[in-house]
């Protein structure tokens, strides 16, 4: 209820806005009755405050940027490229060490000279097939096949300067058939038709130049000696321990006898 | 709030902050020192604020730092030199009187009429930054305007 004590906050609240509706039409009212107290309304609405504005010049150092994020996945992405690049030098360095190692080969094998001393292969392979047991033949006719292939579907690949071979396996290779021709042809010579060889004794006794690990025939092979020697040698031993397994010889003998039994074995 | 809408609250209302300090005439520097203050306090909890109450949080804070430097004030008050409009200059400079009668209120009066008058705040809303009740506000409000009113009148006559 609007009256003359309340009038001044009736007419300070309408001024601000405070006022609903019906308030508002009821002081409407009450001033139409009271018009003495409609001058209070214009000098309330005049001691309003007026608007002052101040500039803030600070702004600039209140304002926050944007952090730049970093993105997780930059540096896994340089490392991954930086991955990738070696992988892909690895390969071709490995790549093209292998290939210009097979080139070698390939090349060597066409252009090494025919072994003077070995039999001719096609009658040991004869004498062989008809010694040996079923496996050994097997075996040879497979080299052969592989041997021929070797030297007829050889591509011809330009030879790289750099040698990375060590030089009694080179030499080795090089004289691969050499090897193998002197190990079959003693190989034949030993073999007694009473003893049913496998694939694995054959194997086992004939040296070929890539399994050759004798340290007699690499010092013998570093020197340049004359390989026939220590390739009998390495037959005749390998042979020996395998007439010692089929007990033809005693396998209590002392590796004196063993090698008086070889020397005999190499001077046949 | 995101760091954009946090700008976008500085380039908003930093100038009425500013000026709400200034009309407590608290002077520029502490104006500008409790500007940054509710920045920096808006900042740091800038997850726990919308914006859309960015500025009732903003002048909140501005009320109770300026409160906090009055109380200060009390401590070694100053003397205020005032000066009394004549005749001829009253409509000329009236703003500036009631600038400055305004100043001579107490703060929470003054600070609630500021609030009404300049941002346009509703009673409900002057409450809860002052965290004062709804009729707290009327009085003060009405109170203020009524001291105001008498002021002027006596400078007037």
């Amino acid at each position: 209820m609007i009256d003359h004590t309340n009038i001044e906050d009736y007419i300070l609240s309408y001024i601000d806005g405070e006022l609903d509706t019906v308030q508002s039409r009821a002081l409407e009212d009450y001033l139409q009755i009271h018009p003495e107290y409609k001058d209070l309304v214009e000098e309330f609405s005049t001691y309003k405050l007026p608007k002052i504005e101040h500039t803030f010049d600070k702004k600039d150092d209140l304002l926050k940027k944007k952090k730049k994020i970093s993105a997780p996945w930059k540096p896994l992405s340089i490392a991954a490229a930086v991955l990738i690049l070696f992988g892909c030098a690895y390969y071709v360095i490995h790549y093209e060490s292998s290939q210009s190692h097979r080139s070698r080969e390939i090349h060597l094998a066409e252009n090494t000279p025919q072994n003077t001393f070995a039999p001719d292969p096609v009658s040991v392979m004869k004498r062989d097939t008809t010694v040996t047991s079923k496996g050994v033949a097997t075996h040879k006719a497979t080299t052969a096949a592989h041997r021929s292939n070797q030297t007829t579907a050889a591509p011809k690949i330009k030879k790289t300067k750099k040698d990375p071979m060590p030089k009694t396996r080179r030499i080795l290779t090089e004289n691969s058939r050499d090897v193998t021709n002197i190990a079959e042809m003693r190989f034949a010579q030993l073999q007694p038709s009473s003893i049913p060889l496998t694939t694995k004794d054959y194997t086992s006794i004939v040296p070929r130049a890539h399994y050759i690990s004798s340290s007699e025939m690499k010092a013998s092979v570093a020197d340049n000696q004359d390989i026939q020697k220590p390739v009998m040698r390495i037959v005749a031993y390998n042979f020996n321990k395998l007439l010692k397994a089929y007990d033809i010889i005693s396998s209590d003998s002392s590796d004196y006898s063993i090698t008086i039994n070889l020397n005999k074995i190499i001077n046949l | 709030m995101k760091i954009n809408e946090y700008n976008l609250s500085v380039r908003k209302y930093s100038d009425a902050l500013y000026t709400f300090g200034m009309s407590h005439s608290i002077g520029r520097e502490e104006a500008e020192d409790i500007v940054q203050e509710c920045f920096a306090v808006l900042w740091n909890k800038r997850r726990e604020v919308e914006i859309g109450k960015a500025k009732s949080f903003l002048f909140t804070i501005a009320y109770h730092k300026i409160m906090d430097v009055f109380r200060k004030r009390k401590r070694n008050r100053k003397v205020k030199i005032e000066v009394i409009p004549t005749e001829e200059n009253w409509e000329f400079d009236k703003k500036k009187w009631i600038m400055q009668e305004l100043n001579n209120i107490p703060a929470q009066q003054r600070s609630a009429i500021l609030l009404k008058d300049w941002e346009g705040y509703s009673y409900n809303e002057i409450a809860e930054i002052m965290n004062i009740s709804l009729e707290q506000v009327k009085v003060n409000i009405h109170r203020g305007r009524k001291a105001l009113r008498q002021k002027l009148q006596f400078l007037k006559s």
